[in-house]
């Protein structure tokens, strides 16, 4: 009598857990793209350092943080919104968060490291 | 009446498994996962060259050249040979090879799991699971290198296990082997030898172990590892591909000698991306392992979490040194690439999910035990859960745009122009210069490899040379010396008049210009 009941409890406990584990998918949702957007967006940032140093002089300083913010709401999926490569357009590189949108985590995460020395 | 479905015999006799696990029913079950999950890779396997790392690693496999470190050394030899199979073109080939590598694993966790259980119904599922999951998947349909080293792993892993239950030496030999083959291939593989130490020494077989079999054992260990010597064999032999080096402002790109034993040893310690190994701060590291538990969580669809961890506390009472080998197997590597920086690290973590599948099987054994017999085919909601979720995200069977557009890129330069280019857009023109000639003359540059000193005088002098020079990309170009006109979604670069300057729009130019 005992041990049926400790294999009911057991199996209430298994189907409890398994439905709480698979109930929260829906609600946090994947954490994984389609594999041609991931490739897209990873392709040219694989290698980057991640150093905000846009004018390679070594440090960051309010001119790389700059070039973060010129960027705001851009997105990797309209990269040059206006259409013409000579105004600030889209870059992986100034994607620091790899989310395919420049915001202000992105700005954030810039102006976090001022002063900062990027390393060779 | 014992419900728990794991055996609690130990260690398990000769006798009862030759009855009861034959070899033709481990061959049964190998191949209905391996073919099973083969088909869902060949179903939605990226029909080319694909972009990332794969370019590289196929032209390397294809040149036997030199790629980004650690080299793989392994992976290339390989794959040289499986490119010589008549399958398609030579892109397509290379992602059969991962196709090829990760479902064989999916079938080798198939037999663990059986062997641990005696359960092929949860073998099979944990197989599937672990073919079917994401992160596996995603990487079986394209030429990279992941899945043929989780394949070194549960081959070892199994080849382990008959050590410990058959007394086996050949089996411990043959682990030993791809534990140096696998180490020569990439060296943070050294990561899962804790675990392999615990599986092959905290076991009563290793009482038959004497000095000569621990000299053959040394012997087989360096016959692995002398696949290290394929680096500097290679680099003496100037291949027409190698990733390591640099290029200088002429474009010209000098290798890095790997013959030589300084350079072998940075290459090999992984410094070529030294400033990705652990960046984060310490709250920033409780992130990354919270990340990592969410994609072990969702990998597996929630349920493969918990039943896992049923798993492998169902083994640890049964076996402690089994379930602490396997853990230890899986548990520094990951920790290691936890504090890694790389930006597609969650492609690097498929040696847990092997491991988590084969405790996840362990679970689903238990849970096998507790439902009826007629319930039970119940459990493969699991696999086809994942291949319904799935597939939409890694079907790249019509992804042509690596190929496509490298060949667009090549097609179109001007004779003897300059092409910068990212890693994996330059990696793509690199594959159809290398691998098809197409286009040999264009100096395609993956600015990777060269200094923004010695990239803007390249782009000068090939300007002032007239050569015509391109960009996949704009951002970080000399927008101050040169104008970017669009070609589809590329740029032609052309000298910038000196009366026209981007401060007059650019306000932090204008600030820096008073400065």
């Amino acid at each position: 009598m005992t041990g049926s009941l400790g294999r009911l409890a057991r199996a209430i406990l298994v189907v409890l857990v398994l439905t709480v584990s698979l109930a929260l998918l829906p609600y946090l949702g994947l954490p994984y793209q389609p594999l041609e957007v991931t490739a897209m967006r990873l392709a040219s940032v694989l290698y980057h350092d991640g150093c905000p140093d846009y004018d390679h002089n070594g440090i960051i300083e309010a001119y790389d943080i700059g070039q973060v913010a010129l960027r705001w709401t851009l997105t990797a999926a309209n990269p040059d919104p206006d259409n013409d490569p000579n105004t600030p357009n889209y870059g992986p590189e100034y994607d620091l968060e790899f989310d395919g949108v420049i915001d202000m985590l992105d700005i954030m995460d810039a102006a976090e490291n001022f002063g900062e020395f990027c390393d060779d | 009446m014992r419900n728990d479905a794991i055996p609690n015999r130990r260690p398990f006799t000769l006798a009862a498994i030759t009855v009861r696990q034959t070899a033709s029913n481990a061959v049964a079950l190998f191949g209905l996962t391996s073919l099973l999950a083969a088909l869902a890779y060949l179903r939605t396997a990226a029909p080319g060259v694909f972009t990332l790392d794969s370019p590289e690693l196929t032209v390397g496999a294809h040149s036997l050249g030199i790629v980004h470190a650690p080299g793989y050394p392994v992976f290339m030899l390989v794959g040289h040979l499986f490119l010589k199979l008549p399958l398609g073109d030579v892109g397509l080939r290379m992602n059969l090879l991962s196709a090829l590598a990760a479902a064989a694993a999916a079938g080798i966790i198939t037999l663990m799991v059986w062997w641990l259980t005696e359960r092929r119904l949860a073998g099979v599922v944990a197989g599937l699971a672990f073919a079917l999951c994401y992160y596996v998947w995603s990487m079986a349909v394209i030429a990279e290198v992941y899945t043929f080293q989780a394949l070194l792993l549960v081959g070892t892993l199994a080849l382990l296990w008959q050590w410990r239950h058959r007394a086996s030496f050949a089996s411990l030999a043959l682990a030993a082997l791809l534990a140096g083959l696998a180490a020569a291939n990439n060296p943070s593989t050294v990561l899962w030898w804790p675990g392999y130490l615990v599986l092959a020494v905290a076991t009563d077989a290793r009482r038959t172990l004497r000095l000569r079999h621990f000299a053959a054992l040394c012997g087989v260990l360096l016959l692995g590892l002398s696949a290290l010597l394929y680096l500097p064999l290679r680099s003496l032999a100037e291949p027409a591909f190698v990733y390591v080096g640099s290029y200088d402002a002429a474009g010209q790109f000098n290798a890095m000698d790997l013959s030589r034993l300084e350079n072998l040893v940075w290459y090999l310690s992984g410094r070529q991306f030294s400033w990705l190994v652990a960046p984060y701060t310490a709250a920033e590291l409780a992130r990354e392992a919270g990340r990592t538990v969410g994609w072990l969580w969702a990998g597996f669809l929630g349920v493969g979490l918990p039943l896992g961890l049923w798993g492998l506390w169902t083994l640890y009472r049964r076996e402690r040194f089994l379930a602490l080998g396997l853990a230890l197997a899986a548990l520094p590597h990951t920790l290691f690439f936890i504090a890694y920086g790389a930006p597609d690290k969650e492609t690097m973590f498929l040696p847990l999910f092997a491991v988590w599948a084969i405790f996840l099987g362990a679970g689903l054994a238990q849970l096998q035990s507790m439902l009826p017999q007629q319930g039970r085919p119940a459990l493969l909601a699991l696999p086809l859960a994942l291949l319904l979720v799935n597939l939409s995200y890694v079907d790249v069977s019509d992804f042509r745009a690596p190929q496509e557009n490298s060949v667009s890129r090549l097609v179109r330069a001007d004779p003897g122009a300059v092409v910068l280019a990212h890693w994996g857009d330059a990696g793509a023109m690199h594959y159809q210069q290398l691998v098809n000639g197409l286009r040999v003359d264009v100096s395609v540059i993956n600015v990777f490899f060269i200094s923004p000193e010695d990239l803007n005088t390249l782009i000068d002098d090939s300007l002032a040379e007239g050569r015509a020079v391109y960009a996949t990309y704009s951002s970080g170009l000399p927008l101050d010396r040169v104008r970017l006109a669009s070609i589809g979604s590329d740029f032609q670069l052309t000298p910038r008049p000196p009366a026209t300057n981007l401060s007059v729009r650019n306000p932090i130019l204008q600030q820096r210009s008073k400065q």
